[in-house]
């Protein structure tokens, strides 16, 4: 690529505008993840160059140019809003379901009841009893 | 081609053809067994069925002894005096399934070993069956359950606190969940209820058959707990299911609830 080409690429850049979402999103991410500033911090954000400022705005946005919103959006609520996190919540209630069941195949069956039996689908897992009462009818069948 | 290999042939069909808990059904079981097979060959896998049986009924009781003694109970109440009781039944079950292991090491015959099979049948599907049910129900309402209602209760707890920090930063409308928020805390109180009712159950139905409960704590248990309608279709395990079925659509209000916040965020 030509050096005219380059700054002609870059020149661009400064047309880019945020989104709305993104903007009110970004505000979320920094209001929500900001702490109390200390003296010594404040001092120290004061002294850095405004040129040090522009090429973080400039980054930012060459960074939102080429894709990263969704990573940018996503990845500062989880670790925050655990409560309410879409994914840990999905992790969760799957979690939760599958222990229902499994708590309750465990006490489905009990030795007798013929028509748990009959009604078991072919891919239907079968609880500890079931199976020991299988075994006793095939030993029976010998 | 003789009958017996027919036989063969279709149950190995069978067997590559349909899942493994299928092929151990009763029909299956019967259709399985090769009519030339000698009677030394007879004894020799009834005796291996049988013992495999024992073995594995040995390793049901163990367990249900095992989550019987983990659940933490009150010191000096009817529930631990209960759950005592059901753990020294359960053991009963192991000197029971014992002796019939025994029994089989000494069977010599076809008719000895159908002898032992048919008095673990009826020892299940008598005794064991009605004890084993009323463990595994306490085992639902004092442990399952419980459990799963601990988890839920802190995740509506984790909830509401992310949603007062919104609501403080101004990032979602005051209130603007509460409906949801309100669903959710109704849908957990109803199964907390009916797990109450469930544990109010076991002790009616069990405690005058196995414990020798004092007249005033009985009043207490009713004055405290809900009043419950004992009709023979509400057990306690229809009531525990029930409670676990409620915690189940109490997870979908909290994944909804999950992706409303995000929309209004603006993150989804």
């Amino acid at each position: 690529m030509r050096e005219e080409n380059i700054i002609k690429h870059l020149s661009t850049l400064k047309s880019i505008q945020p989104d709305a979402d993104f903007a009110r999103s970004a505000r979320t991410t920094i209001l929500y993840r900001s702490e109390p500033r200390s003296v010594h911090s404040f001092g120290l954000r004061q002294s850095l160059s405004s040129t040090l400022s522009i090429g973080l705005v400039v980054m930012l946005f060459v960074f939102v140019a080429i894709g990263g919103v969704a990573s940018v959006l996503r990845t500062p609520i989880s670790p925050t809003l655990s409560g309410v996190d879409e994914a840990s919540l999905a992790s969760e209630a799957g979690s939760v379901n599958q222990t229902i069941d499994t708590h309750l195949k465990d006490v489905a069956y009990t030795p007798g009841d013929t028509n748990r039996l009959a009604m078991a689908a072919p891919d239907e897992s079968i609880n500890p009893d079931e199976e020991i009462d299988l075994l006793l009818t095939q030993a029976k069948g010998y | 081609m003789k009958l017996s290999t027919k036989y063969f042939i279709l149950a190995a069909l069978l067997a590559l053809t349909v899942p493994a808990t299928y092929a151990q059904s009763m029909d299956f079981a019967q259709l399985t067994v090769p009519e030339d097979m000698t009677p030394e060959e007879r004894l020799a896998k009834k005796i291996e069925l049988t013992t495999d049986a024992l073995e594995k009924a040995n390793e049901r009781v163990l367990e249900m002894v095992t989550k019987l003694e983990v659940i933490e109970l009150e010191k000096d109440t009817v529930e631990l005096e209960l759950r005592d009781k059901l753990i020294e039944r359960a053991k009963g079950y192991n000197a029971f399934y014992d002796t019939k292991l025994e029994a089989l090491l000494v069977a010599q015959t076809i008719e000895e070993v159908d002898v032992i099979i048919n008095d673990i049948i009826a020892y299940r599907e008598g005794e064991y069956a009605s004890g084993a049910k009323e463990i595994l129900e306490f085992i639902l309402v004092y442990s399952y359950t419980p459990s799963v209602l601990a988890l839920a209760d802190q995740r509506l707890q984790s909830i509401l606190q992310d949603v007062a920090r919104l609501e403080g930063l101004e990032l979602i409308e005051p209130n603007a969940f509460v409906p949801r928020i309100d669903e959710a805390k109704t849908i957990l109180q109803k199964a907390h209820d009916l797990r109450v009712q469930a544990a109010t159950l076991i002790m009616d139905n069990y405690a005058a058959s196995l414990l020798v409960l004092p007249n005033q704590e009985i009043e207490t248990q009713a004055t405290t707990t809900p009043v419950i309608v004992s009709t023979p279709e509400i057990t306690p395990k229809l009531l525990a299911e029930q409670s676990l079925n409620e915690i189940k659509a109490l997870y979908q209000i909290f994944i909804e609830t999950g992706q409303e916040v995000g929309e209004t965020l603006g993150i989804n």
